[in-house]
């Protein structure tokens, strides 16, 4: 049924040039969500007794909604901006997601270690995040990482006060055109650590694994086990130029690999799920004006729902067993204060574990324990395997690592670590409450910003 | 000045074939970022004859008037930070309704922040009382759509519009429905 619409009125206020013209300070337009904001200019220059009070309602309100600080009305600061500026904080990530991957750097360069001189086609970095999307274990994935190749901006730092001049910034670019595919020597070995096993897991159905590695390792790592097990992404942060995390190593060493994820995306027909973390999310950080937090607590499934997917056992990956305990965000899950009803077994396991002693001029594989006699032996150490009945030469063959025999038990310290303590950034807030700049940089004046400007 | 807001957001079932969905979507990604209150007031227009054509295909929504202050410049920050920090979005593809068979949805959202002390106010004031029994009807619904030709953007601060999707493939499911997010969007009723 269609009701018919009454005939329109004369629209009022239609003349254009006499500061009735809207402005559109906000634009979206994604996959997930397409719209805008606009101001009435006239309106919004008349209404300078907006006070900061409003604005910070809107925040608390914001903040009720996602636990995020909001950015309430930012937009309209081009309008709202009076002299008096102040340092606030705001969650970095949705800073980055507003104002660019680059907040308050525009123009400082990435440092890539290790770039890979392999033929590079960047437009393939277009299809990164369907590579990375899982098939079978979607809802545990966390797209934050890849979808920040292609993210524009979705609003710019308002306009500089009269009187004021604003610097010379070069033009944004996005992720995915400064992105360059990395691989290191430990890159390498942990790929080939992932490889050992991948081919020690294969058949087992009831395994999973969350490797908790540096970036570019745990990519490769994962890389390199990818055959038997799909990777799923928990890495929820974008890089920066002054980033404590150096998320973008993690995004080209994705890049590095992508021809091996999307191949074996199309080969593999096992669910079993290979969690990805950054180890170095909750990197140590005091509050250095020139770096840009953009650390974060893991949000890695629970155990409980793991078994609900089958899932018997879960091998915690580590470098090595000084890796050991695990951080605080992965403390709550692996060893929860209140334990849920749940049948998975936890262990870790160290990379350092696998290795090996044959001399060859090139890359040779990996096994556990260093050899093929000793490989066979991880069943012991991680006794997953019950059709496995080790022989007495195997197991005498290969002592673990204490990684191996280590216990996850809940800290009660674990609580003090919280999802809003990490990924904070100082920004420069207008007089009405609106975000005008980053405060990176500050030495000691609060008018001296990255992206902002000086009077 | 003293504010005054109006908001309605509708949850409607994405069927494959309609165009309800990428007409909503274009008319929103399509509106220049320079406007005058004539081309705004056209923009509602157009969504409103939309959104009226597919009532059949309303399930769940929500209005609301208020003339506070404070209300209204909070009210109006929240609408638009529900757009800003995509709290309504999903985080990934959920496939089309045509090649899934499982309902999706889509969201369309509108606020605008007006002048409290403006006849149009008043107007849509007017509009929005309701006896509380007829609140969540879609005959109510519908007359309120109806009725805001009387929106005039000569008095109107600043509106917000988007739409959820804003990829077909990414439609919410009715199990992202059932999430504590959208607990403020309540099913409409058909009579």
């Amino acid at each position: 049924m269609t009701t018919p619409v009454p005939p329109p009125p004369k629209p009022p206020g239609s003349g254009s040039g006499s500061g009735q013209e809207f402005e559109r300070d906000v634009e979206l337009n994604d996959e997930g969500i397409v719209g805008a904001r606009w101001w009435h200019k006239a309106l919004a220059s008349q209404d300078s007794t907006v006070e900061r009070r409003h604005v910070l309602v809107g925040l608390i309100a914001a903040g009720g909604v996602l636990g995020a600080i909001g950015m309430a009305g930012y937009g309209i600061s081009k309008i709202f901006s009076g002299p008096s500026e102040t340092v606030d904080t705001r969650r970095s990530l949705e800073m980055q997601r507003q104002f660019g991957w680059d907040f308050g750097a525009r123009g400082k360069p990435l440092v890539f270690n290790g770039v890979s001189e392999k033929p590079f086609v960047r437009a393939d970095l277009d299809q990164l995040p369907d590579v990375m999307l899982p098939a079978y274990n979607a809802k545990y994935y966390v797209n934050t990482l890849p979808m920040s190749l292609k993210a524009q901006p979705a609003a710019a730092l308002p306009a500089p006060a009269a009187g004021t001049t604003a610097p010379a910034l070069p033009p944004f670019k996005t992720l995915s055109e400064v992105i360059l595919p990395i691989v290191t020597p430990e890159m390498e070995k942990a790929y080939r650590a992932g490889e050992a096993l991948a081919r020690l897991c294969s058949g087992r159905r009831s395994l999973a694994i969350l490797a908790d590695l540096p970036g570019p390792e745990c990519v490769a790592f994962a890389a390199g086990a990818c055959s038997v097990f799909e990777p799923v992404l928990l890495f929820d942060n974008w890089p920066h130029p002054v980033g404590v995390v150096p998320t973008h190593q993690t995004l080209a060493a994705l890049a590095y690999y992508q021809p091996r994820f999307a191949e074996q995306k199309n080969l593999r027909s096992s669910a079993r799920p290979l969690f990805l973390l950054d180890r170095r999310r909750m990197s140590a950080y005091s509050e250095e004006s020139d770096r840009f937090d953009n650390r974060y607590y893991a949000r890695a499934p629970r155990l409980s729902a793991l078994a609900q997917d089958e899932i018997q056992a879960l091998l915690y990956v580590v470098a090595s067993p000084a890796a050991l305990p695990e951080p605080d965000d992965i403390n709550a899950v692996l060893a929860p204060a209140y334990p849920e009803p749940q049948t998975v077994a936890v262990r870790a396991l160290a990379l350092t574990d696998f290795g090996t002693t044959a001399v060859t001029s090139g890359p040779s594989p990996l096994y556990f324990g260093g050899s093929a006699e000793t490989d066979a032996t991880f069943w012991i150490a991680y006794p997953y395997d019950s059709s496995f009945t080790p022989t007495l030469d195997q197991s005498t063959a290969f002592k673990a690592s204490d990684a191996s025999r280590y216990s996850f038990i809940s800290r009660s310290t674990a609580a003090a670590t919280t999802p809003e303590s990490l990924g904070n950034v100082a920004v420069m807030v207008g007089g009405s409450g609106l975000v005008m700049a980053a405060a990176l940089g500050r030495r000691g004046s609060q008018n001296r910003f990255s992206g902002g400007w000086s009077g | 000045m003293n504010h005054a807001i109006f908001a309605l957001e509708l949850c409607l079932e994405l069927a494959p074939d309609s165009e309800l969905w990428s007409e909503l979507r274009a008319l929103v990604a399509e509106h220049p970022a320079i406007s005058s209150p004539g081309k705004k007031w056209q923009m509602l227009r157009s969504a409103v004859q939309i959104l009226v054509a597919n009532q059949d295909a309303f399930v769940r929504g929500c209005w609301d008037f208020f003339d506070d202050n404070e209300r209204a410049l909070k009210d109006y920050d929240m609408w638009c930070n529900g757009m800003i920090t995509r709290e309504g979005a999903r985080k990934e593809a959920s496939g089309a309704p045509r090649r899934h068979g499982e309902p999706r949805f889509m969201t369309f959202t509108m606020s605008f922040l007006m002048d409290a002390g403006s006849q149009c106010a008043r107007d849509v004031a007017k509009l929005c009382e309701v006896p509380e029994n007829l609140l969540w009807k879609k005959q109510t619904f519908v007359k309120i759509l109806s009725g805001l030709g009387v929106m005039n953007f000569a008095a109107v601060k600043s509106d917000v519009f988007y739409v959820i999707p804003g990829d077909e493939s990414w439609g919410l499911t009715a199990e992202d429905l059932t999430d504590r997010k959208f607990q403020y969007l309540r099913m409409i009723e058909d009579r």
